[in-house]
């Protein structure tokens, strides 16, 4: 029951936009204090991973991100809905999710105690080779120019250095105001990039004609659909659940190294950003696995690798666990209990979001010039949930000229956005580093899986450009 | 030469060289000891040469291969440029009445703007639908979900 209600929540506020999982986990922190503990800790990762089913979708209806694991979900979700493709859609990404939210618990059953040792291995420096393998694939989101895209890749970068300095306590490009200080707000950027850059440019163009002029062709995803997305589901599930493992990762990187992976393998990278089933099955399967990998480290030795876990450690506190390595031996019915939860959990899921496709997919005949106005109501919504702030509404309204902006000159908001994120890890994780090493660059390479990481990143930022011309001599 | 690669480029640049002149403020430190102005130097530095770069592909005339999408109401739609500038005005005015007035009366009163002016909807309907919308909201999201949205001087 207590799973039920959790995922429920965690899809509702996953569908709604703006209210994330963080800040309902927090709210309904207190709530939980009459229930037991398994039943709350259930509850509470519930809304987690329900919010990772939910968060794609207003990204595939609306071009809104449901919470901010659903970006990439934009990128082609959207445009497969402009087509009449959102029950497929939308159908991919609750499978998907279903598939990597199974295989991650699956994962958590048989391999949590040793891949939280692998964890507790990475510093500063394998955090950093993790972030710059993250980078080689920046320039595989767009299907621009790479001189463009470099450009939306710095212009993000030096968006994620605003703010307080995380090493030195310096104030950095925030014009003497006090609310730039804590940076940039992640929320307020990508819905004014994604959802209220879209309203302005449908809002430009005659409104009373219907957005989606297309018929709205299949609910479920065709036997072809199906077949395309076999393996970015299984693909990103694997790298979900590994980087979710990783700390600091959270769910949007993973999702975004998951969509450039596929266009990388793809032998027709040209259609993603066009409607391309793949670039929805990979990503959504990604942010539902990393989920279960993040709860691994939480579990086996109490350190929480991202936000919402930190929610998490503190409703095991409350209830007077201290969740580690002792768990699983001291309360094996409460770990077990929780990891049960989830197989039923994703079941539930499955059952809930299925039959909802129907309803969503008719949300889109309801005309523009009823729907646009809520669209805004929704991101300011969201937006105010998060900090509660005029201030980032400001930054929304600014987000969204800008993505309006770059969308009328060619210039694609994906590679910023994920600059963005990885920027302002990327910074720190090296100067922390460098701190570490006392100022010798060599730590990035003398330690074993430091170097590993980054030799691969190295790899494939190499690999490109060399492997056409060894092929062309060979065929020679 | 396109003028719209070069208006973007030159935009770029003139961000670029705003961060390096205030990156110049911060404490650059060393190579081995970088202080918190180093990486806004070097991505500074680094996104004037590339947008000097996109400067010259556009003097050149060359238009960057863009394989994206043709940009929404290129030709075969009529545009409304006012309707743009109106929506962020009336959204601009929104933000600013938004705490003063509160959630209830600033939101509905954006609402009935947008669906009465640009949506066309006659405006007993339009103001009827966004005293809706907007009460249906502030209950689902301020008393339900406990979202604490903006109060006015009567606290709703």
């Amino acid at each position: 029951m207590a799973c039920f209600i959790g995922v429920f929540v965690g899809t509702l506020i996953g569908v709604l936009p703006g209210i994330g999982p963080v800040a309902t986990m927090s709210l309904l922190l207190p709530v939980t204090y009459a229930m037991s503990p398994a039943a709350s800790i259930i509850m509470l990762a519930g809304i987690y991973y329900g919010a990772m089913y939910g968060g794609s979708t207003t990204s595939i209806l609306a071009n809104i991100p449901g919470e901010a694991a659903s970006v990439v979900t934009c990128l082609d979700g959207y445009q497969m809905a402009r087509a009449g493709r959102a029950g497929p859609a939308l159908g991919i990404a609750a499978f998907g999710s279903f598939i990597a939210g199974t295989l991650s618990v699956l994962g958590i059953t048989l391999l949590a105690p040793p891949l939280a040792r692998a964890a507790l291995r990475f510093g500063p420096p394998e955090i950093f080779a993790v972030l710059l393998l993250g980078f080689t694939l920046v320039t595989h989101l767009s299907g621009g120019s790479k001189l463009r895209t470099a450009a939306m890749a710095l212009l993000g970068m030096l968006l994620g250095s605003i703010g307080i300095d995380p090493i030195s306590g310096v104030a950095r490009f925030t014009f003497g105001t006090l609310t730039l200080n804590d940076g940039v707000g992640l929320v307020p950027m990508i819905m004014g990039l994604f959802g209220l850059s879209e309203v302005f440019l449908n809002i430009e163009s005659e409104i009373r004609q219907q957005v989606f002029k297309a018929r709205i062709s299949g609910l479920l995803p065709t036997r072809a659909d199906w077949r395309a997305s076999a393996g970015p589901i299984g693909r990103g599930s694997v790298l979900g659940f590994l980087l979710g493992i990783v700390p600091g990762m959270g769910a949007i990187i993973p999702t975004f190294m998951s969509y450039a992976l596929e266009k990388r393998l793809s032998r027709h990278p040209e259609r993603f950003g066009h409607g391309a089933i793949e670039g929805v099955a990979g990503p959504e399967s990604a942010n539902n696995a990393a989920t279960g990998g993040a709860l691994i480290p939480l579990l086996t030795l109490g350190v929480a690798p991202n936000v919402p876990m930190a929610v998490l450690l503190g409703a095991f506190l409350l209830h007077g666990v201290q969740p580690g390595p002792l768990m699983i031996t001291e309360r094996p019915e409460l770990f077990w209990g929780v990891v049960a939860s989830m197989y039923v959990g994703n079941v539930l899921l499955l059952v809930l979001n299925l039959p909802l496709i129907g309803l969503w997919v008719q949300l889109l005949r309801v005309p523009y010039g009823i729907l646009f106005p809520l669209i805004l109501l929704f991101c300011v919504i969201g937006v105010w949930s998060e900090s509660g702030n005029t201030a980032d509404l400001v930054v929304l309204l600014i987000f969204g000229l800008l993505g309006y902006l770059m969308k009328k000159l060619d210039f694609e908001p994906a590679p910023l956005v994920l600059a963005f994120v990885l920027g302002r890890m990327a910074e720190e994780a090296l100067r922390q580093s460098l701190l570490l090493s006392r100022g010798s660059p060599a730590i990035l390479v003398t330690r074993p899986l430091a170097s590993a990481i980054l030799a691969l990143a190295v790899a494939l930022a190499v690999l490109p450009a060399v492997v056409p011309a060894i092929r062309a001599r060979l065929s020679r | 030469m396109a003028w719209r690669d070069a208006a973007s480029a030159g935009l770029l640049a003139l961000v670029s060289l705003y961060a390096l002149v205030e990156s110049t403020h911060l404490d650059a430190g060393t190579i081995t000891r970088p202080g918190p102005g180093f990486f806004p130097l070097v991505l500074a530095g680094a996104l004037l040469l590339v947008s000097l770069a996109l400067l010259a592909q556009a003097w050149r005339g060359r238009r960057a291969a863009a394989s994206g999408p043709a940009p929404a109401g290129d030709d075969d739609v009529a545009r409304r440029p006012w309707a743009l500038v109106a929506t962020v005005v009336a959204f601009a005015i929104y933000i600013a009445i938004l705490e003063p007035l509160g959630f209830v009366l600033a939101t509905a009163a954006l609402l009935a703007f947008l669906f009465g002016a640009l949506a066309h909807y006659r405006w007993p309907i339009a103001v009827a639908a966004s005293l809706v919308v907007t009460l249906v909201s502030y209950l689902v999201f301020n008393t339900w979900l406990q979202v604490r949205l903006p109060a006015g001087p009567w606290g709703w």
